[in-house]
């Protein structure tokens, strides 16, 4: 080793300067990740996975055997909460056809709402303590874009992809610093601004932020996307009001939010790659 | 003064040790939370080789280990890359002007880095419109008080690593001492 470093190292040296120059060049050109941190991540992936796998391995054996007492109490809550939604979905049922007619009436365009989903396997969460974000197993070789918006089963909104690889991606939550969001109280139609903040983003909060000095919010008001400019589909919920409280001004109030998801329970997550809103 | 090769030889030698503290920050220390913070192992591993090198050899090195952690860690950018030859400068002054090479010297030398690092997180806050100064400082102090202990465990890592690779030199330094 010493005596190849002593007749080659300054060529070493030197290959390793032009290599440098050129993936910085690379970087500028590219429009995703760059080449290098797009190299470490994809090296890095299978390892990722694979102790991703084991982990889970042993926390699904270690959650097979916790009590059941729980479970058949959370059971019986969910039969009522079915037997509410299934009169909730009666009366859709009738409202669906009344708002078809109204609109033949009218001659209006039908609703339609189309997403196309990738699923995807958390590979990893949180690396520092500074940013909030998790690590696809899927990339830019699936068609994930940066900018694409990321929700869990039940179609709530975990985050926004901010950088994308050939086999990886990672998505800055909802929670995060970065992460600033166009949305929308559901019940009062108030419009503003979901966006991390660092002193809450440890509890996992957020705040909705420009909301008009007059708001009427209520503590779990649900707040989704407004879709507002295009960049992310409407109707994507983040979460719920958890309380509403003036700004320094006083001119201006805002609410913390509490996200629909629970980032620790992820394992696995949607990234929507394209969408079709037509309301 | 050491030879061409033996530099190549000395630096590759404290990339393989920093590679190994990066294998058990990813395979070991991120998976746990302690007080509300992850082990963050990175600041200690750009200053603790500062304290033996001085300032410019460990600048240098902290600089390499900055651009590692801004290709691996996200939503980082250029930060580590331009804060962490700041904390190898500062471990290098402190390690040739106020401590001697020690645990101790990595142990104030880590904190150092840490209230770089979070000082730097915080200032990138504020730019970016967010006030958090004191919630960045309780979360640099956290980290720096669940690192510590994994962290005092690097001085001897680079300490063998230095004198493994100053061997002649500190032959030379002796002899030159006590004479032939």
């Amino acid at each position: 080793m010493k005596d190849f470093l002593k007749h080659h190292g300054l060529w070493v040296l030197f290959a390793a300067a032009v290599i440098a120059v050129a993936l910085a060049v690379m970087s500028l050109l590219s429009n995703t990740s760059s080449p290098l941190v797009n190299a470490a991540n994809v090296l890095a992936s299978p390892f990722r996975s694979a102790y991703t796998a084991v982990a889970t391995w042993f926390n699904d054996k270690q959650n097979y055997y916790k009590d059941t007492t729980a479970l058949e109490e959370e059971n019986a809550a969910l039969r009522r909460r079915i037997a509410e939604m299934e009169e909730e979905v009666r009366q859709a049922e009738s409202d669906r056809a009344e708002n078809a007619r109204l609109r033949e009436l009218l001659n209006l365009t039908e609703q339609r709402r189309e997403f196309t989903y990738e699923a995807a396997y958390i590979t990893e969460h949180a690396v520092t303590n500074w940013t909030s974000s998790l690590t696809l197993n899927k990339g830019t070789a699936h068609g994930i874009a940066v900018g694409d918006c990321v929700v869990d089963e039940t179609h709530a909104l975990v985050g926004v992809v901010s950088v994308a690889g050939t086999n990886w991606c990672t998505v800055l939550t909802i929670v995060d610093t970065d992460t600033s969001l166009g949305a929308q109280v559901f019940r009062t139609k108030d419009l503003g601004l979901a966006q991390g903040d660092f002193s809450l983003m440890e509890e996992e909060r957020l705040r909705l932020d420009y909301l008009p000095a007059d708001c009427q919010l209520l503590a779990g008001d649900l707040v989704e996307t407004s879709g507002l400019g295009g960049f992310y589909p409407s109707g994507l919920v983040i979460g719920s009001v958890e309380s509403v409280q003036m700004d320094d001004s006083g001119a201006a109030s805002y609410a913390i939010l509490a996200p629909q998801v629970d980032f620790d329970e992820l394992t696995e997550v949607f990234v929507i790659k394209d969408f079709d809103i037509v309301t | 003064m050491l030879a061409r090769n033996e530099t190549i030889f000395k630096w590759a030698l404290y990339a393989a040790a920093a590679f190994a503290c990066l294998l058990i920050q990813w395979a070991v220390l991120q998976r746990f939370t302690i007080w509300g913070v992850i082990p963050f192992l990175y600041p200690a591993v750009a200053a603790v080789p500062a304290t033996f090198e001085g300032p410019a050899a460990g600048s240098a090195f902290a600089l390499g280990m900055g651009v590692v952690c801004d290709l691996i860690l996200p939503g980082s950018d250029c930060f580590y890359t331009l804060v962490f030859p700041l904390a190898g400068l500062c471990a290098g002054l402190l390690s040739r002007s106020v401590l001697r090479s020690s645990m101790l010297c990595a142990l104030v030398s880590t904190a150092a880095a840490f209230a770089l690092t979070g000082f730097g997180g915080c200032l990138e806050l504020w730019l970016h419109g967010q006030s958090a100064w004191q919630a960045g400082a309780y979360l640099t102090l956290r980290e720096f008080c669940v690192t510590a202990p994994p962290a005092l465990l690097l001085s001897p890592l680079f300490r063998a690593v230095y004198q493994r690779t100053h061997r002649d030199e500190r032959a030379a330094e002796q002899r030159r001492f006590y004479g032939p």
